[in-house]
């Protein structure tokens, strides 16, 4: 986190003192700008981008306030499940480095604060989302803040080193609200996008749990690496990442992208399985840092890629009418 | 037999101020706590204004059958 990222008088030392008093006064001391880190931005950026992938792709007209509303809401629906998330983790946040200058381990906001304010914007969410553009996609966020809170931040964090694995299914989930919003039900397509993500959360948060495994491990939080060991982690790593890269190439073999999202993916899964060897075969503990800290950027490249490809080729499709497909010969046709 | 231990009483909560001028702040603690506050009430205008908005030109563009859903 950037000192960017901190909060007011975390980034502001001489403020510390008459901050206190404020505090114990009862007053709150929080900046809207220590509202606005409760929301996760750079989350909330790839729930965005992930969103308007979903909701471009699918068949069918939405007017363009109106799926400027269903993206904003999402956002909003994903930031809500943020602060609920700060608000339950304080506890955990406030003994790990990367965490340790939120808005609630620095004291900017109380914990009930943050709690009325997830709430407040996650009902807020659903509701205008429901009343604005259809209940289908309401509903699917109102499951995906429910899951992101209770299953994987209440449950599974706590519990289970398969946390991410289960819990990243509520990251994976925005495609799909985003497609509801146009057509009002699901398909394979929005499914593949969400099953792309998911596949990809595993090997991107035990690359960052490698590198913060002393921080896991005295906020008690049984990631991978704490658990099953580095060995294991590596070759778990590796696994999804050979899963991965065919599957993220599958919507161009199926119809649903073009030869460029193709190539993209091709080259991108190559790169992506190259760097989870390359951590798998790091030897010492400087090089397994260096591996797993290039994978976890490499991974962010390559979901940022994959989707930007996607969106770009939709977009293409639907101002020109061109679209550069894959030859008949190599496509699959599913469905009617 | 009497209990001879000293009881004391259970420490009253302490109360929340209603008005900021019941807490003494000095200049700079008055400043600051002015300026965040105002930049909580200048994000909650805009919040609730973007609220309206987009109500307002939603409506316009469902029309009157905004909230006649067939599911």
């Amino acid at each position: 986190m950037s000192l960017t990222d901190a909060t007011s008088d975390a980034a502001n030392p001489s403020l510390a003192g008459p901050l206190e008093n404020l505090r114990e006064a009862g007053l709150s001391t929080a900046s809207a700008r220590d509202y606005i880190n409760l929301l996760k931005p750079r989350v909330m950026s790839l729930v965005v981008f992930t969103a308007l992938a979903g909701l471009i792709a699918a068949p069918g007209a939405l007017h363009p306030f109106v799926a400027l509303t269903a993206v904003l809401c999402i956002a909003i629906g994903a930031g809500a499940s943020g602060a609920l998330n700060m608000w339950y983790d304080a506890d955990i946040d406030a003994v790990m480095g990367r965490t340790a200058l939120r808005p609630i381990p620095s004291g900017a906001v109380t914990p009930r604060q943050a709690l009325g304010f997830g709430i407040l914007l996650s009902v807020g969410s659903v509701g205008v989302l429901g009343l604005l553009v259809n209940w289908q996609s309401a509903a699917m966020l109102a499951f995906t803040i429910f899951f992101y809170v209770n299953i994987y931040t209440m449950w599974l964090k706590r519990s289970t080193p398969q946390n991410i694995v289960i819990g990243g299914l509520a990251g994976a989930f925005p495609p799909a609200i985003g497609w509801l919003a146009v057509t009002g039900s699901l398909a394979l397509e929005p499914i593949l996008m969400v099953l792309i993500i998911f596949m990809w959360t595993p090997p991107h948060f035990w690359a960052l749990a490698i590198l913060k495994e002393e921080d896991y491990g005295r906020a008690g939080v049984p990631m991978l690496p704490n658990v099953a060991g580095d060995k294991v982690t590596r070759q778990q790593i590796l696994l999804y990442s050979v899963l991965l890269a065919p599957l993220a190439v599958l919507p161009a073999f199926l119809g649903y992208a073009g030869v460029l999202y193709a190539l993209v993916t091709v080259a991108g899964g190559v790169g992506f399985i190259q760097h989870a060897l390359r951590l798998s075969r790091a030897g010492d503990i400087p090089a397994r840092n260096k591996a797993a800290g290039k994978l976890f950027g490499f991974s962010i490249l390559y979901l940022f890629a994959v989707f930007a490809v996607m969106l770009g080729e939709d977009i293409v499709e639907r101002l020109t009418g061109f679209a550069l497909a894959m030859p008949t010969a190599l496509t699959f046709v599913v469905g009617g | 037999m009497a209990d001879t231990t000293q009881r004391t009483a259970p420490e009253a909560p302490k109360p929340v101020p209603t008005n900021t001028e019941e807490v003494k702040m000095s200049e700079t603690d008055r400043d600051f706590y002015s300026k965040q506050r105002r930049s909580r009430s200048i994000a909650m205008a805009l919040a609730l204004g973007a609220v309206v908005v987009v109500f307002y030109v939603v409506s316009l563009i469902q029309g009157p059958g905004i909230l006649s859903r067939p599911y």
